[in-house]
């Protein structure tokens, strides 16, 4: 399967946001801290559709370029870190690829693509941000290279 | 022992449709760690013949009730080779509990219960399924005391 990458756009909104439920669904599955709301579907299709919106935040799809089929999709946000330098960070809130297509480097294409969104907007460094107990992500960035850079500490209230 | 609240009893006419829900996030689970998991696209509808059958048949279908809902599930069946001495072995097929009733140990006493029924039937070994790059179900059977025992490996044709 011959794999590529282009924009989001409105009419992939469906699509797109069925497979960030998919991964909410995932992490919630990996740890209750994250258990999804009762209308998953429609926040992430708002979701969906204010990241569309959004001069900040960029939506890639990996696609199969004989069928057009959508196979995957990563999201960025390009943020300002302010008192650091590089001071234009970008941050991978969501990277799902359906299961269907997995183990065929969909997210490394992806991964890369995003890389170059992030360059071409000036980051200097690109983060990822996911559950600390998904083992899926924590191995894919492992074998990306990611180091940690920050850690979050939780306390229920 | 057990939590308070928590009752672990075989599956009745009753349950089915709780049980189909907990078969369907089970496999949907499952398929995120294997593309060859790949889940039916009628996987809703087959869960609830599936539960229907289960329910009728004479395989091993425990269920975790909590406070008066159903949170889990354990399937098992039991296997004979005759040219083994010890001919019968229970295996326990899958198992499943809700995120948001995880650590509570439920799925532990699902386990644990089916252990038992399993050894009322001339049975002295169990082997647990689950794919292999599913590592929070190899964590959660080694901490039992699970050791491997039969590889699967696969590969497409």
């Amino acid at each position: 399967m011959q794999v590529e990458v282009r924009y989001v756009k409105e009419e992939d909104v469906e699509v797109v946001a069925d497979m960030i439920a998919r991964l909410k669904t995932l992490n919630e599955e990996l740890d209750p801290h994250f258990k999804v709301v009762d209308n998953l579907e429609d926040e992430t299709r708002n979701y969906v559709r204010e990241s569309l919106n959004s001069n900040n935040v960029v939506m890639l799809l990996a696609y199969n370029a004989s069928t057009g089929e959508p196979v995957g999709v990563v999201r960025l946000e390009i943020a300002d870190r302010i008192f650091y330098k590089p001071r234009v960070m970008a941050v991978i809130t969501d990277i799902y690829v359906k299961p269907r297509y997995r183990r065929r480097r969909v997210a490394t294409i992806l991964l890369e693509k995003a890389k170059q969104e992030a360059r071409r907007r000036g980051a200097g460094i690109i983060v990822a941000v996911y559950p600390a107990n998904n083992v899926i992500a924590e191995a894919f960035y492992e074998r990306e290279g990611f180091k940690t850079l920050q850690v979050e500490k939780y306390l229920p209230l | 022992m057990f939590e308070p609240g928590l009752v672990i009893r075989r599956a009745t006419e009753a349950d089915v449709e709780s049980l189909a829900t907990l078969i369907r996030r089970f496999y949907m689970f499952n398929e995120e760690f294997d593309p060859a998991m790949e889940t039916a696209d009628n996987v809703r509808r087959v869960a609830l013949d599936m539960a229907k059958a289960r329910v009728a048949g004479g395989d091993l279908i425990l269920v975790a009730s909590y406070e008066g809902k159903l949170v889990g599930y354990v399937y098992g069946s039991v296997v004979e080779n005759p040219l083994l001495a010890r001919r019968k072995i229970g295996v326990l097929k899958e198992l499943y509990v809700t995120p948001e009733e995880r650590g509570r140990g439920i799925a532990t006493a699902l386990i644990e219960s089916a252990m038992n029924e399993l050894s009322k039937m001339e049975i002295r070994y169990v082997a647990v399924e689950f794919p292999s790059r599913n590592v929070v179900a190899q964590k959660f059977y080694e901490k039992l005391g699970f050791r491997p025992y039969m590889s699967v490996y696969l590969k497409e044709v």
